[in-house]
């Protein structure tokens, strides 16, 4: 079974209102992405997603892409260092910043052969704003820098 | 040296400098981002302003900017400051020539009658620039941008089949002043994609230019066939916005869309006529 499609597990964090339930719901939807492009399933990004999300929206839409175009992608998992987060509006507003380092990737057709492949893996410093609204944790933005392949 | 063996080296030489192939934007980097650090320094800008309109003796929330963790104007009360999760070193941000700004620290107590709880760090260093509210499409669309003007030549309810029809907009920029978070904004739209339907069936025609009237046409269409049709122009507006009394304009991600209908056009077929007068010596004529 390829690692990528296997979903990833609703963290039993997310259940607490405080610092440690913010970055698990960040890890948690950074988590919800290579598998989405591996299964086309989308349901619990995208109840994760803030509306007004750019990042969400853009990984929604090519996810949806793919999957009309008959590809999906393999491997892509992220490995999470150094997940701090700040509450910055009481209850309501966090900024989780972390690093992670991205598993290669192959996208695959319908037959299974390799269309597109990223050799390498890829190290990121991440910022991700992480929401409550009423009773449930949304992402609210993500951005992202690319660390130099040395750093990975 | 023959002209084969010219083409063959050619032919290597053409095949050593081909670049090597950038890597596919794959994964996270194949992603629109959006701007985490603007959303939350507006965020902290709303959230320090709330905290200090509450009278001090009652306040049970309270935030300082402080440059160093420990030091700092919250006085002797930041010594016993929890630093974890803060480095001095890594959090000054490159702001583009602009002067950072500290970080944000924050202490509770459930009421007045009691006394505060440690420091904590509720933001790290930001840019002045982050503290600016932003702009979102959702807010672009939602203020009153008129739709673009459209133009037909020949000004008439009749054109001619297969003589071009031509079309143009008011490309004016529309300004704005409007508030946001409580702070008064300042807005531009600009139109700088134009999507012409000529109503017949067409692909509809897209450009970046507004059109021009005669004679400087650039967008036209001939009529191919004989019918009555509307010209539906979709107009897409680009934004930006900027803080009143600020110099700094960002860029609204997204873009605003307006529609404009132009009135029926009849496409009519003329034929030729050889006539002998003009039109002032014989008003009767044909086609007069």
């Amino acid at each position: 079974v390829d690692p990528a499609a296997v979903a990833p597990e609703r963290p039993a964090a997310m259940d607490t209102v405080d610092d440690a339930g913010a970055a698990a719901t960040a890890r948690y939807f950074l988590e919800l992405v290579p598998y989405a492009e591996a299964t086309g399933d989308t349901m619990d990004l995208s109840s994760l997603a803030h509306p007004d999300c750019i990042f969400c929206t853009s990984t929604l839409d090519g996810v949806a892409e793919a999957t009309a175009a008959g590809r999906h992608s393999t491997g892509g998992l992220p490995h999470f260092s150094a997940v701090n987060a700040l509450e910055v509006d009481p209850g309501a507003w966090w900024t989780v910043d972390l690093d992670l380092v991205q598993d290669p990737i192959q996208v695959l057709d319908q037959e299974g052969a390799v269309v597109d492949e990223l050799r390498d893996a890829l190290a990121y410093h991440m910022d991700v704003a992480v929401i409550r609204d009423g009773q449930s944790w949304l992402i609210r933005e993500v951005s992202f820098e690319v660390l130099s392949q040395d750093d990975a | 040296m023959t002209v084969t063996r010219i083409l063959v080296m050619l032919a290597l030489s053409m095949t050593v400098t081909i670049p090597p192939q950038p890597d596919p934007d794959l994964g996270f980097r194949g992603t629109t981002q959006g701007n985490v650090m603007q959303l939350t320094g507006a965020t902290a800008a709303g959230v320090l302003a709330a905290a200090e309109a509450v009278d001090p003796a009652v306040r049970l929330d309270e935030y300082r900017r402080a440059d160093l963790c420990g030091t700092g104007e919250g006085g002797s009360g930041f010594m016993n400051t929890d630093c974890s999760g803060y480095d001095n070193n890594s959090g000054q941000r490159d702001c583009a020539g602009e002067e950072p700004v500290p970080p944000v620290w924050h202490r509770h107590r459930n009421s007045a009658a009691e006394d505060w709880g440690p420091w904590s760090l509720s933001l790290g260093w930001t840019c002045p620039q982050n503290a600016v509210p932003v702009f979102s499409v959702t807010d672009l669309r939602r203020l009153p941008i008129a739709p673009s003007v459209l133009s037909v030549q020949p000004p008439r309810p009749q054109v001619l089949v297969n003589m071009p029809t031509i079309v143009f907009a008011d490309p004016a920029v529309q300004s704005f002043t409007t508030t946001l978070l409580g702070y008064p904004v300042e807005v531009e739209a600009t139109p700088t994609r134009f999507t012409w339907d000529f109503g017949d069936g067409s692909d509809p025609l897209v450009t970046t230019s507004p059109g021009h009237p005669y004679p400087d046409e650039d967008v036209a269409y001939p009529y191919p066939r004989p019918g009555t049709y509307t010209i539906t122009l979709t107009t897409d507006f680009t934004g930006r916005y900027r803080v009143g009394g600020t110099p700094t304009w960002f860029s609204v991600v997204g873009t605003a869309t307006t529609t404009t209908t132009s009135p029926p056009i009849e496409a009519i077929e003329v034929r030729s006529h050889l006539v002998a007068e003009d039109c002032i010596s014989n008003p009767d004529g044909p086609y007069c």
